[in-house]
Formats: C-alpha cells, sequence, structure tokens
C-alpha cells in the first residue's frame, strides 16, 4: 500500500513506519481482545490483580522505552538537517496558485544569473545524487511533498524552508502541494523524475543548448533565482 | 427551570453536530464518487465541517453537559447559550455568501485566510464560540471552586476533568481570540500581521496551534473523565488517584507540544528535538490512563450496561488514536505523513469515533435508548472501515483538504480506498442518524434532585483569579504578536516588470500567441477564432473613446475573464502579474511605442454606469431593448435569426416604422482569412445558439456594445444609444440564451 521508497530517506521513514505501525496492530490487538473479554465474560468477577499497581507501571516503562528507541532511532537514521557540499544538486522552488517553478543554476553554478534552468511542474534529478530544495512561496502558504521520497516542506511567503532527499530508484515520481492554497490545490501536482547519472549528463546539456535558444536577450525570471541561502 | 441553559446548548450542540456530520456525508460521497463538489466548494466544505465539529458542535455540547451535570443555571450559562446562537449564525452568514464559504480549513492558515471571501464570518463565529467556552470554563471553575472550598466535596474524575479542561481554555483560548483580532484587522482595516512582506504567516501558525492543540484536551477531557466514572463507579472508597493524575498530566504537558504542527515549517532542528520529545511525553500519561482503566476494570468490573459497553469501545478508539500519533511525534516520520490523510484518520479516531462512543455512553447513562448492542458493533466495525483507508491513503501521500486525488501518481490505491471509506463512512452515519432518532423519542430517567441554592456559596475570588489569568494572556499574545508586524528584510525582491512579464507571457501565453507574439504558438493552430496577433496590435475589444488601442483596464479583463466561446480562457493571475504581461504585450508591436504619443486624455477609459433597470425593472427592459434591437439599432440585421420568423414578426410589431427584416441562416463558425485584421472572417454571433465573448457578464457586454469591437463590423454605439438604452439591450441579447 505504501509507495515505492525511492529515496535513501524513504528507506529509513519505512522502517520506522513499519516499526510503530506494527506495535499499534500488536497493542491494538492485544487490547481489542481484553476489551472482548471484558464485554464478552458471562459473571463479571473482581479479579484480585495483587500486582495492579506495578502493571501499570511495566506499561508506562515499556510505552516510554519504545517512545526513546523510536526517537533515537529517527534521530541516527534520518537527518534533520539538508546536506551540504559540491556533489549536492542545489534546486531552488517557488511555489506559487497553482504550480512549482524549479531552478537550476545552470553551468556557472550561480543562482539569478543568464543561464539559469527554469522548469514549470516538472523536474529531472540523477539517482544517488542528493538534491537539496530551497522552498519559497509567491503567494500563500504551500507544502511542496514528495510522497515517494517521504518527505516534504513548507512553503511559506517571505521565508525559505530546505527540503532534500537522495533519490534510489529511477522512474517518475510525484510533486504535490500538501497544503490548502486555493480552489485549485488538489490541481497542484508535478513530476520528478529521476534518471540514470549519465541520462541525467545528456538532458542537462542539452537544456542548457534549449535554454539558450529561446531566452530572450536579458530576459530573467522573476520571483525565482534568489541568491541560494540568503 | 434550573436545568435549561443546560438543555439548550446541549441541543444547539447537536444540531451543530448533524450539520457537520451532514457535510462529512456529503464530502465522503463525493471522495468516493467525485462530482459533487467544485474546487471551490470542496474545501469550503472542509472548512465548515471542522469549524462546526470544534467549535459550533463539541464546544456547547460539552458545556451544555458539564453545566447540565453541575446544575448551574446562572446568567453564565444563558450568556453562553446566547453566544453559541451567535456563533452558529455567523457561520449561517458566511455560508450564504455568494461564493459559499471561506474555503481556508480550520487552520485559516494567513496570508490565504486574510483575503478570503467571508472569512469575518466564520472568523467571528470562531470568537464567538471560543468566548462562550471561556465562559463556560470560568462559570466550571467558579463554582467548582465555590462548592469544593468550604465543604471539601470530592471531585469526582468527571468533575476533575471538567476543571482541567477549564483551565486549559482559560490558560489558552486568549491566544486564539488575540490571533483571530489581528487576522480580523489584517482582513478589514488592510494591517499586515500575517503578510509576508510586512508581517510575518509563520506567527499565526504559532499563536493558532498554541491554542489549537490544547483545544483537542479541552474537548477529550471532559469526556476521559465522564468514562472514567463509568469504569470506576464498582470501585469502592475514594477515587483512583491514577486517573486524575494521568489527567492532570496530559493537561500540563498539552501547551508544550503544538511544535509537532511545525515539523515542515521553516524552523530550526533544536526546536523541533524539543516539541518532539514532549510530544512523545505526552504518551507516558496517556498510557497510565489506560493502564488504570484497565486495573479499575479487571478488579472492580462495573456492573453490564449499554454505557459500559460504549465505554470500552471509547477506551479502545482513544489508544487507536494515540498509537497513530506516535509517527507523528517522530520528525522523521512526521516529515512523511504530514499534512495528509493519516494525519486526518488519526485525529478522527480520536476525535470521531472515541467521542461518539463516549457521547452514547453518556446519553444511555441518561435514558434508555433500548438494545443498543447492535449500533456499538456496526458502529465499531464501520469506524475501522470509515478511518483506516484514510491512515492507508496518508501512507500513501495524499494530502488532505484534496477535492480530488485523480491526480496523485504516487497514490495507487487511492480510488478503491476513498470508496471503502465512503461506503463505511455513509453507514456508519446513518447508525447515528438511527440511534439519533432513537434518543430524540427517549424519556431522561427521573432527574437528580438539584442542589440547592450554589449561588449562594459562590466565592468571588477564583473568578477574579481567573479573570486576571485570561486577560493577561490576552494582552501577552497581543502585545508580542503586534510587535511582528514591520519592516521584513527578507521579502523577496521585485525584479523590474518588463523581465518579470517576459517569464510569464513565456509561462503562460506563448503555448497559443507564439514567443515572439504572432499568435503561431504550437497550441493555437487550428483554434477557431486563431489566437490573437500581438505584432498587429489589433484588438477588439477597446472602450476608450477615439482610441485605436486598448487600456491597460481592457486588456486586464480580457486576460482575467478570458473570452467566452474562445480558447482564451480566465487567467487566475494577480494583478502584479497581468501588470506585467500587458508591459511585456506592449513591446511586442511598434504600434504601442506611436500611441504613447496619442492625446493622454483620450487614455482613460470611461466607467460602466451602473444597469438603471435591475431585476424588478426586467420586463421593461426587454421591451425596450427588443424594440432598439429590431428597430432602431437594426443589430437583427448583423446577430442572425435566433426566433422563429414569428417570433421576430411580432416583435417588429412593436414599432411599426421597421424596415423589412432580412434573414440569414448561414452563421457558422469564423473560416480562416489571412487578409482580414483577425485572420479569420469573424460573423456576429447568434445570441441563443453560440457561445460569444461576454456571455454572463452584463458589463462586458455593455462595454462591447457600447465601445464596439474593432477590426469588426460591430459599432461603437455609445454615442447613439444613451447608457439606458445600451444597458436594455444587455439585458435583451442575455436574455436570448434559454
Ligand atoms: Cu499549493
Amino acid at each position: 500500500m505504501i509507495p515505492r521508497a525511492a529515496s535513501a530517506e524513504a528507506q529509513a521513514v519505512d522502517a520506522l513506519l513499519r516499526t510503530s505501525l506494527a506495535g499499534t496492530a500488536l497493542l491494538l490487538a492485544l487490547l481489542g481482545l481484553l476489551v472482548a473479554w471484558i464485554t464478552l465474560r458471562r459473571a463479571p468477577r473482581p479479579a484480585a490483580l495483587p500486582y495492579a499497581a506495578g502493571a501499570v507501571g511495566v506499561l508506562v516503562g515499556v510505552v516510554l522505552v519504545a517512545d526513546l528507541m523510536l526517537w533515537a532511532q529517527s534521530r541516527r537514521r534520518v537527518r534533520d538537517t539538508a546536506p551540504e557540499g559540491p556533489e549536492v544538486d542545489r534546486v531552488e522552488v517557488l511555489a506559487q496558485q497553482y504550480s512549482f517553478q524549479f531552478l537550476r543554476p545552470g553551468a556557472d553554478g550561480q543562482f539569478g544569473t543568464a543561464d539559469d534552468l527554469v522548469t514549470l511542474d516538472r523536474l529531472m534529478v540523477a539517482r544517488g545524487r542528493p538534491v537539496v530544495f530551497e522552498v519559497r512561496s509567491k503567494d500563500v502558504v504551500h507544502s511542496v511533498s514528495l510522497p515517494s521520497f517521504r518527505t516534504q516542506a513548507e512553503a511559506v511567503p517571505g521565508r525559505s524552508t530546505r527540503l532534500w532527499f537522495e533519490p534510489t530508484a529511477t522512474g517518475r515520481f510525484g510533486v504535490v502541494c500538501a497544503q490548502l492554497c486555493g480552489p485549485a490545490h488538489y490541481q497542484m501536482t508535478g513530476v520528478i523524475e529521476v534518471v540514470a547519472p549519465e541520462a541525467f549528463a545528456r538532458h542537462s546539456a542539452q537544456a542548457t543548448v534549449d535554454r539558450a535558444a529561446m531566452t530572450a536577450a536579458g530576459a530573467r525570471p522573476a520571483g525565482i533565482g534568489w541568491p541560494w541561502g540568503r | 427551570m434550573a436545568r435549561a441553559p443546560a438543555q439548550v446548548l446541549i441541543r444547539l450542540g447537536t444540531l451543530g453536530l448533524l450539520l457537520g456530520g451532514g457535510a462529512a456525508m456529503l464530502m465522503r460521497w463525493h471522495l468516493g464518487w467525485p462530482g459533487l463538489f467544485s474546487g471551490r466548494s470542496y474545501p469550503a466544505a472542509v472548512t465548515l465541517h471542522g469549524v462546526t465539529m470544534i467549535y459550533l458542535a463539541m464546544a456547547p455540547l460539552l458545556g451544555g453537559l458539564s453545566l447540565a451535570r453541575l446544575q448551574i443555571a446562572h446568567r453564565l450559562a444563558w450568556a453562553a447559550v446566547w453566544l453559541t446562537g451567535l456563533a452558529q449564525l455567523s457561520m449561517a452568514c458566511a455560508l450564504s455568501t455568494p461564493l459559499f464559504a471561506p474555503a481556508v480549513g480550520w487552520t485559516m492558515l494567513a496570508p490565504l485566510s486574510t483575503e478570503a471571501p467571508a472569512g469575518q464570518w466564520a472568523l467571528a463565529a470562531l470568537t464567538l464560540s471560543v468566548t462562550l467556552a471561556t465562559l463556560g470554563s470560568l462559570a466550571v471553575s467558579w463554582l467548582v471552586f465555590s462548592r469544593l472550598a468550604p465543604r471539601h466535596t470530592r471531585l469526582s474524575a468527571r468533575g476533575f476533568s471538567e476543571l482541567c479542561a477549564a483551565g486549559l481554555n482559560l490558560a489558552f483560548a486568549p491566544v486564539l481570540l488575540a490571533a483571530n483580532a489581528l487576522l480580523l484587522r489584517d482582513q478589514c482595516f488592510g494591517s499586515h500581521h500575517f503578510a509576508a512582506t510586512r508581517g510575518d504567516p509563520m506567527a499565526w501558525q504559532h499563536l493558532f496551534w498554541i491554542f489549537g492543540h490544547p483545544e483537542v484536551y479541552i474537548l477529550v477531557l471532559p469526556l476521559w473523565g465522564a468514562v472514567s466514572d463509568i469504569f470506576l463507579a464498582g470501585l469502592p472508597g475514594p477515587l483512583d488517584r491514577g486517573v486524575k493524575g494521568a489527567m492532570l498530566g496530559v493537561s500540563l504537558l498539552a501547551g508544550g507540544v503544538y511544535g509537532h504542527h511545525l515539523v515542515v515549517t521553516p524552523q530550526g532542528p533544536f526546536v523541533l528535538k524539543g516539541f518532539s520529545l514532549v510530544t512523545l511525553a505526552i504518551s507516558l500519561p496517556s498510557a497510565l490512563l489506560i493502564g488504570r482503566w484497565l486495573v479499575a476494570l479487571l478488579r472492580a468490573p462495573p456492573p453490564r450496561s449499554e454505557a459500559l459497553g460504549y465505554g470500552l469501545a471509547t477506551l479502545y478508539f482513544f489508544a487507536f488514536g494515540g498509537l497513530t500519533g506516535l509517527p507523528l511525534g517522530l520528525p522523521a516520520t512526521n516529515r512523511a505523513l504530514h499534512g495528509g490523510a493519516f494525519v486526518v484518520g488519526h485525529f478522527h479516531l480520536v476525535m470521531a469515533a472515541a467521542m461518539l462512543f463516549a457521547l452514547w455512553a453518556l446519553a444511555a447513562e441518561r435514558a434508555p435508548l433500548g438494545e443498543m448492542r447492535w449500533h456499538r458493533r456496526l458502529s465499531f466495525l464501520t469506524a475501522h472501515g470509515l478511518f483506516v483507508p484514510m491512515l492507508a491513503l496518508g501512507l500513501e501521500g495524499v494530502p488532505r483538504r484534496a477535492a480530488s486525488t485523480a491526480g496523485y501518481v504516487d497514490a495507487l490505491y487511492a480510488m478503491p480506498l476513498q470508496r471503502a471509506a465512503t461506503v463505511s463512512g455513509l453507514l456508519f452515519g446513518a447508525l447515528q442518524v438511527a440511534m439519533f432518532l432513537r434518543w430524540l423519542a427517549a424519556r431522561p430517567r427521573a432527574p437528580e434532585a438539584p442542589r440547592t441554592g450554589p449561588e449562594a456559596t459562590l466565592d468571588l475570588r477564583p473568578l477574579a483569579v481567573s479573570l486576571a489569568i485570561f486577560v493577561g494572556t490576552l494582552g501577552l499574545t497581543l502585545r508580542v504578536a503586534a510587535r511582528r508586524e514591520g519592516a521584513d528584510p527578507r521579502a523577496p525582491e521585485r525584479a523590474d516588470t518588463a523581465t518579470y512579464g517576459a517569464r510569464l507571457y513565456a509561462l503562460h501565453c506563448a503555448q497559443c500567441h507564439g514567443a515572439t507574439g504572432r499568435g503561431d504558438g504550437p497550441s493555437g493552430a487550428g483554434l477557431s477564432p486563431p489566437p490573437r496577433d500581438f505584432s498587429r496590435a489589433q484588438f477588439k475589444y477597446v472602450f476608450s473613446v477615439g482610441r485605436a488601442l486598448p487600456s491597460d483596464d481592457d486588456l486586464a479583463r480580457t486576460i482575467t475573464r478570458g473570452l467566452g466561446g474562445t480558447a482564451m480562457r480566465p487567467w487566475g493571475l494577480s494583478p502584479d502579474e497581468v501588470a506585467a504581461v500587458i508591459a511585456h504585450l506592449k513591446t511586442l508591436s511598434p504600434r504601442w511605442a506611436d500611441a504613447a504619443a496619442e492625446d493622454p486624455r483620450q487614455t482613460l477609459a470611461a466607467p460602466t454606469p451602473p444597469d438603471p433597470f435591475g431585476a424588478s425593472g426586467r420586463d421593461e427592459a426587454l421591451a425596450l431593448g427588443a424594440r432598439l434591437y429590431h428597430g432602431f439599432a437594426q443589430c437583427i440585421q448583423c446577430h442572425p435569426a435566433y426566433l422563429t420568423r414569428e417570433a421576430a414578426a411580432s416583435a417588429l410589431a412593436l414599432d411599426p416604422r421597421q424596415p423589412a427584416l432580412t434573414w440569414r441562416d448561414d452563421a457558422e463558425r469564423p473560416r480562416a482569412h489571412l487578409a482580414r485584421p483577425y485572420r479569420s472572417v469573424l460573423l456576429a454571433p447568434d445570441f441563443a445558439r453560440h457561445r460569444y465573448a461576454h456571455e454572463g457578464d452584463p458589463e462586458g457586454l455593455f462595454r462591447a456594445i457600447a465601445g464596439g469591437i474593432q477590426g469588426t463590423a460591430m459599432p461603437a454605439w455609445q454615442e447613439a444609444l444613451s447608457a439606458r438604452e445600451l444597458w436594455a439591450l444587455v439585458h435583451y441579447v442575455s436574455a436570448q440564451r434559454p
């Protein structure tokens, strides 16, 4: 039922989800049986329960240990800040009613220059290369949600948010808006295409050529192409 | 008399439950078998459901139950009744606005909510309801303390839980009231508290959730208390202290967990770690509560009753809801599930399933409702069928508040899951309605003997303390939040308009109108009429006296309203964006530069005069319009047959001076003709059969008739006809479409 895990983060998150959901199912089944027994038994007789207080203490302790284990797992396996470095594929994302604009810095590695590559509602990324989104909003609050990569970040007007994932599977995956942003909110969707690194290199080269052919002199996208990290 | 305000509150709350539940059923129907709602009305229904259930149903219902138990007939109680009525009326006003309701969700995130139509009404409903809850809390705590202090009466679990809820309400309601006041100021008086550029949208999210999360406990605690009393009925002697301790623990932690609603917003990881730990910590008193309940049930089983059955179901669903909250407490898994259907399933297990079963437990205690076993069992099953698919949808990545799940490519099983939830949900709803009807007919058991003279023993000190806390929090929140308004150094810079416009043009327009504006875009081929060629700067809709080129207003109207019957659709661009696109359009033809030299006095577009006829003068308008159409103006000559010949003849009889009628049967779609201004032969539309540019837009139609359509045979009539006559024609033309 859960979509294919398409990023390194997704595998870790799925492991956590499986643990907590399996625990939930187990505890609920026990509780259900207990409740059914209390409801259905013929003649309710007071049970002695000599260690009642201790039993409750054990229950609370078990919950405490489970909480802490899950928390430690989640801290160990999923990073809570964006990765940095030259190998990181940096993309600016501008959410607006009702589309996503993606901007790559182009060959010069600088955002806000003439060779920036902008795409609307679609983005190609390379398998195995960490991607960091810097997310902003042009109008209202949106959320850039990547279900198959198991992560998302809100786009809040006037602020920047970071979102990161390392794609591990090739294919076409959805990017959807997960925050009510107006009447066409449910149509605010796009596609992230993960391709093999060689195909990505070919695509980038071709995109640069296309961009050069299409660009009207001096035309620069507005609202997107802000200095990275500012 | 002593019970009256409580009874009224319970009735009003039940009414809210029916309305909010009805909205939920319609939404479920739409999600399973789409078509009932549009993109605009669906979020409106979501908002209606959320706001009604929380503020206009559960809050008054719980208040009423608490007042009924405490036998309060004080003026405070009557004030609560009036406020509930006003709040519900206010929500009804929001519903009756043309756009149906503020479609912003119960979280009302700024800046979407700042501009939401009818947002004020929903905000008013909220404010009234929260004020009501605060009043109720004051009454409860006042009364409880007054009774406790002199007599050292022991509180039941329910009394204790109501006191906890009242305390939470007094502490956190002012935060929402202050936030509401600021949002209302943004909406109505142009302040910028929660705006992106001079205020801070995050401030709203903080303020909302500071109240919003404790609100869950405010609603849940009294029902925990109620089922505790049922479970502990068999226990002799003093009350189980563990239960009260657990409820107190939850109440104390309740204020510190709201941050897990902000995991995916721009926050430092340190803040999030802290909040996630407190969120996990709240599972400890919850486990304690459930553990003590189970011990009580096993050690001293209460007598079997319908109420006990419902209480056990409540226990189960509280546990279910709590356990599904665990992945939402961890930032890593929260990031995957945030804002999705999993969250909806999770809190509905607590707020809908568990609370409803608890309410039935209370109802069964108050009045004999007959055999309820099957209702309980079927409700238990269908509640799973309703909410478990929601959890699964969330795991699939389906966002909440989405009018359709069709576009979510990752969610492979969305539709079967939605339908399963819909079928179960409708069954669940039907079961509740059936039992509700039985409840309406039931006679309550003999009421407990009313306690005498509670007012006589009222102590003013707790009231004063509560009021002081309330006013203090209110003032502090207003002060802190108001200080955030000001210049924002991080406001995104706006590039100059022309390049911005070029980018927007490339995004939205070039597909049909072509990259250079020649009307030769890839999607424009074969369109009829063809896309406008901007390099010729020949425009149809120019409502400016003596001008060849349209004013910015004229262009903006075409962009934002579209042209009926053509591929030009209404574009949902902001005024800034429209201005930028227009600036770019003007670079596509040299005619614009020449036009700049025209007499500036002529560039002012004449304002459209108001319709002098209105709805009441419609017959008069039609009569005058018909005379003009067939008579003086001779519209009929070009706009062809739209009536039977007999009808036209009888229309002619209105004006005996009318010349003979020529009949055209050749009105067809435009044919391509490269030499013509629009590269096609444009025929005047048949108003009865064709779609035309300003269909359903009286003002647009007025402008087209008054200003004419350039490049076609349609002349400007504003010199020849008075405004009154022009409006009559608008009425007449509009009336031709059956
Ligand atoms: Cu959005």
